[in-house]
């Protein structure tokens, strides 16, 4: 074997993740004879063992938790949402809205009735149109970066596609 | 003969709040999130615990900056606790847990670079490392022994801070935090055959830095 092989197979090596019991026979060979890679093999070994020692001695400050409660504190109480609950609320908030469409329509149309009975024709002001906002919940993780996305596996969704924050109900369970 | 009396120890008794909590502990991630959903008041208080000091290691070894690290864990609590309604309970609450404080950790890096010149520093530096061949074998760098066996943990330190960060994030999580493949992949938004290539790489990279401050 030679020593690029072995750097090449090393993470897998080192993971356990080769079942062949004739590669890592060879792996197994070229360590035991070779200078250089073993010594690479004892660095990274040694190394991460420095490095998880290190892990170990660091502690939050010890205010750290006292803070953290005061800033969930500060924040606006997090109130449970069943799940139902959202949906039915936005179902409500789509009713509200299509009727104060529909009213707003019959009363330009009576409006417009009166007003070619009336003498000058006025041009009705123009009214803001209502912003129909469903499920306006937070998505759990906030991205400004748009080609990270938020899951893989069973699903995903790339947050560089035209994806509105009202989806949060809609992504892949 | 006279009777002696010794006093006997009287038993300790444990107050029902400690004795909830040390239910709480012995409980999986999962069952701590119900919990907490359920209304129990010392379940995120045990979901901090278990995860402070780990998430705090994993942001600091990404964002070389011990207090910007902490201010950012803060964070990642702080949306876990408003989220944790909507958090999907069939997923891992650890890999959501490192996904929120990776993205935190990747947006303070991409902030601190806005100057042009850094940005394209750093898109030189990662696209070496990321084509640069597999070596090893670095005799130029040999410091005296005394040196070495000194300042092993700061050399260590510095070596990880040396790799590029898409490198760092996956060599953190997977030689100190112990995830998966899967996991990290997950984590970070990556296949697994990147994550793979970038651990490889991050090894190599480790072990060339490290290899001549080493007995």
């Amino acid at each position: 074997m030679q020593c690029s092989e072995f750097l090449r197979l090393y993470s897998d090596y080192r993971d356990g993740l080769i079942r062949d019991a004739r590669s890592i026979l060879r792996l197994n060979r070229h360590l035991a004879t070779c200078q250089a890679c073993s010594r690479y093999d004892a660095s990274v070994r040694e190394g991460v063992q420095v490095l998880r020692q290190a892990a170990i001695d660091l502690e939050p400050a010890p205010d750290f938790r006292e803070r953290l409660r005061q800033r969930i504190a500060a924040g606006a109480e997090p109130v449970p949402v069943a799940p139902g609950a959202a949906s039915f609320a936005a179902l409500l908030m789509v009713a509200a809205v299509v009727a104060l469409v529909v009213h707003q329509r019959s009363s330009r149309t009576s409006e417009s009735l009166t007003l070619v009975q009336a003498a000058p024709v006025a041009v009705p002001e123009p009214r803001p149109r209502p912003m129909v906002v469903v499920n306006p919940g937070v998505p759990f993780v906030m991205f400004t970066d748009l080609e990270v996305s938020a899951f893989h596996g069973t699903g995903t969704y790339n947050t560089s596609t035209e994806l509105p924050l009202d989806t949060w109900a809609n992504l892949p369970r | 003969m006279r009777a002696v009396l010794t006093p006997t120890k009287s038993a300790e008794i444990e107050s029902p709040r400690a004795t909830e909590r040390r239910l709480l502990h012995g409980r999986d991630d999962s069952a701590v999130v119900a919990a907490h959903l359920a209304g129990d008041p010392q379940a995120f208080d045990e979901l901090v615990d278990r995860y402070q000091r780990r998430l705090l290691n994993f942001v600091y070894r990404t964002i070389g900056d011990r207090e910007r690290a902490e201010d950012l864990v803060q964070e990642v609590f702080i949306r876990v606790h408003r989220h944790l309604a909507r958090f999907d309970q069939t997923k891992k609450f650890s890999t959501w847990a490192y996904t929120i404080a990776s993205n935190l950790a990747k947006n303070e890096l991409r902030n601190r670079s806005r100057n042009p010149l850094v940005l394209f520093q750093t898109f030189k530096k990662n696209w070496e490392a990321d084509h640069r061949p597999l070596q090893f074998e670095d005799p130029q760098n040999r410091p005296d022994d005394l040196y070495r066996k000194r300042h092993l943990r700061e050399m260590v330190d510095w070596s990880v801070a040396q790799l590029p960060e898409h490198h760092r994030v996956v060599f953190v999580l997977r030689e100190l935090e112990g995830k998966s493949y899967e996991e990290i992949a997950d984590i970070t938004g990556c296949n697994l055959g990147t994550v793979k290539s970038r651990l490889n790489r991050a090894r190599n990279r480790f072990a060339q830095l490290i290899e001549p401050r080493l007995d």
